[in-house]
């Protein structure tokens, strides 16, 4: 496999006594999107803020491209896009005078770049910052992330404030810049958003890395409830043993269970025995989110959608 | 040096340079215009003078209030032309990294493929242009000034005294550049300059009454600046080399300071 894009191996960083993240450790491929989720105050703009210099790195290191960003010129965020989670902007400059400022502290003449990406995003740029909505200022944040086509986009909670419209426009920079080849990293505390695009997703908690998986079998790993009713009572031992499947419960002709993996031999089970329907209650990707930074409680969430077999 | 962020810390303050640019020609202009009435009535001067209680004519440096030199060290160049300059320094040092910060532009601008140092540096040299640019505007204003009202006194005697309050400026801009530099915290910075301009102000003016003062009067700036008398002497070498050497370590460890710092999000 080629050298990753972004490579995090046992990052670590305290606030004097107090932990930010502890011990994280995965890497992202170049041309993945790679979502990095968590709840507020989980850590994540922590690890962000040390991949992009902001913070020194305890323990551990970060390499960005092959280089150790403590160690790197500063000339490696050349390459880096960089989107705040708590964005300021200059608020006396316009939009075209901030990008401008920012493209000319990076030695660069982007005006092309900067009028395309405004027109995508349906941003004004004669405007002052301090005139433009929340909205309208993450949007030239995004601006100013993908202006200069970096080769790694690092996205703090970049679509906060952006209404659907603009979302799908976001969405569409974050392709092209995979398919050029461009390897984003995407935080959110609400797994739906990044859901669409990350490829895969590290979820983080209380600054411990909980989980990397792709988001597919994230939803595979979940845990949800199946409903059998057969035409008779039945005896919930008829189910005993079967992979994968616990806490059966017998309610008259119906049989209720929880189900993580494959159901093929659950089903095959309740054929034989005479099942007449069978319901499955599948939790949301949020529901398996808040399951794992919760610690796997499985009560806490209750399914949401039913699914009619 | 990084000309886009030069000419923006310029940019963003351009009222507040003219404001005091104004200022300072103001004062001159002012102070100029009353010194003919103030010659003529020498003598009721000199007696007016004289009947100041000695410790008061110690404390606020009274000279020959009649002669144009003695004059203007009096009324300008022994409090209010330094405090201008150390007013402006402070400022621009107090913000010049700590203001990003507290603003939470520092994301943006450090995360920029620039060091630093570099940041910081240029912050320096925009302060140290201000600086400049007033010493100049003063100096021009007195320079006109003092042919008008028939002071006769060297034009190099004039730029030397403003460029001794500017390099006294300079020295607490330093103070309240580390203490920006190192907290990230505007507020902080102006305190700690302006607490330390102040105490040594007073040790200065003091010191010819208090034995202490007058012990660590020697590691004084403003005994550095102010006591060197520029306005006769010209510049001191020794004692500009002391400022300038002083305001270059202030600013060197402030540097290395911030350039090692955690950049906390707002």
């Amino acid at each position: 496999m080629a050298e990753p894009a972004i490579a995090l191996d046992g990052l670590t960083k305290y606030y004097g006594r107090r932990l930010g993240v502890a011990d994280l450790t995965f890497d992202v491929q170049p041309g993945e999107v790679f979502g990095f989720l968590g709840p507020n105050g989980a850590g994540k703009t922590t690890a962000i803020r040390m991949l992009v210099g902001l913070l020194r790195i305890a323990r551990g290191s970060a390499r960005i491209l092959g280089q150790d960003v403590a160690t790197a010129p500063p000339a490696l965020r050349q390459r880096i896009g960089y989107l705040p989670g708590a964005l300021s902007l200059y608020r006396n400059l316009t939009g075209a005078e901030h990008l401008r400022f920012l493209a000319r502290m990076r030695g660069l003449d982007l005006g092309e770049q900067i009028e395309e990406l405004a027109e995508r995003l349906d941003l004004d740029l004669t405007r002052h910052v301090h005139d433009l909505s929340k909205g309208n200022q993450q949007k030239l944040g995004v601006v100013q992330a993908f202006m200069h086509d970096p080769d790694v986009l690092i996205l703090d909670e970049p679509t906060s404030g952006l209404d659907p419209i603009v979302q799908r426009e976001f969405e569409s920079l974050v392709r092209a810049a995979t398919a050029r080849g461009g390897t984003v990293l995407l935080s959110s505390h609400v797994l739906s958003e990044v859901e669409e695009l990350a490829d895969r997703v590290a979820v983080i908690d209380r600054g411990h890395l909980i989980v990397v998986e792709r988001i597919g079998s994230l939803k595979d790993r979940a845990i949800r409830s199946v409903d059998l009713t057969f035409d008779a009572p039945i005896d919930p031992s008829v189910l005993g043993g079967t992979p994968g499947v616990t806490d059966v419960v017998a309610f008259g002709t119906t049989l209720s269970c929880r189900v993580t993996g494959p159901e093929t031999e659950l089903l095959r089970r309740a054929v034989e025995c005479g099942v007449v329907t069978v319901r499955t209650h599948e939790p949301s990707l949020e529901e398996i989110f808040m399951s794992l930074v919760r610690g796997g409680d499985r009560d806490a969430a209750p399914p949401a959608d039913e699914v009619v077999a | 040096m990084l000309l886009p962020l030069l000419t923006k810390s310029w940019r963003d303050r351009w009222r507040g340079l003219l404001a005091w640019a104004l200022g300072l020609i103001a004062m001159a202009s002012v102070q100029l215009y009353v010194y003919p009435s103030v010659r003529d009535s020498a003598e009721g001067m000199g007696q007016f003078i004289d009947e100041f209680p000695e410790a008061m004519q110690v404390i606020f440096r009274i000279e020959d209030y009649t002669s144009g030199v003695g004059f203007l060290n009096t009324e300008l160049f022994s409090m209010l032309v330094p405090l201008v300059f150390i007013a402006v320094g402070v400022s621009w040092g107090a913000g010049a990294t700590a203001d990003d910060e507290e603003r939470g532009t520092a994301d943006l601008l450090l995360t920029l493929p620039v060091s630093r140092t570099r940041i910081a540096v240029t912050r320096i040299i925009a302060m140290i242009g201000v600086l400049i640019a007033l010493v100049l505007a003063l100096s021009a204003a007195l320079m006109i000034g003092t042919q008008l009202v028939g002071i006769d006194i060297a034009a190099g005697r004039l730029v030397a005294a403003a460029t001794v309050s500017g390099m006294l400026g300079l020295c607490y801009a330093g103070i309240g550049f580390l203490v920006g530099a190192g907290t990230g915290r505007r507020g902080i910075a102006l305190g700690v300059a302006i607490g330390l301009a102040l105490a040594g102000f007073l040790a200065y003016s003091l010191a010819p009454l208090v034995d202490t003062f007058d012990a660590i009067n020697p590691l004084n700036p403003f005994q550095w600046s102010l006591g060197t008398n520029a306005l006769v002497g010209g510049l001191d070498a020794g004692n500009t080399a002391r400022l300038l050497v002083l305001a270059a370590v202030l600013f060197t460890v402030g540097i290395v300071v911030f350039s090692r710092r955690d950049i906390h999000s707002t």
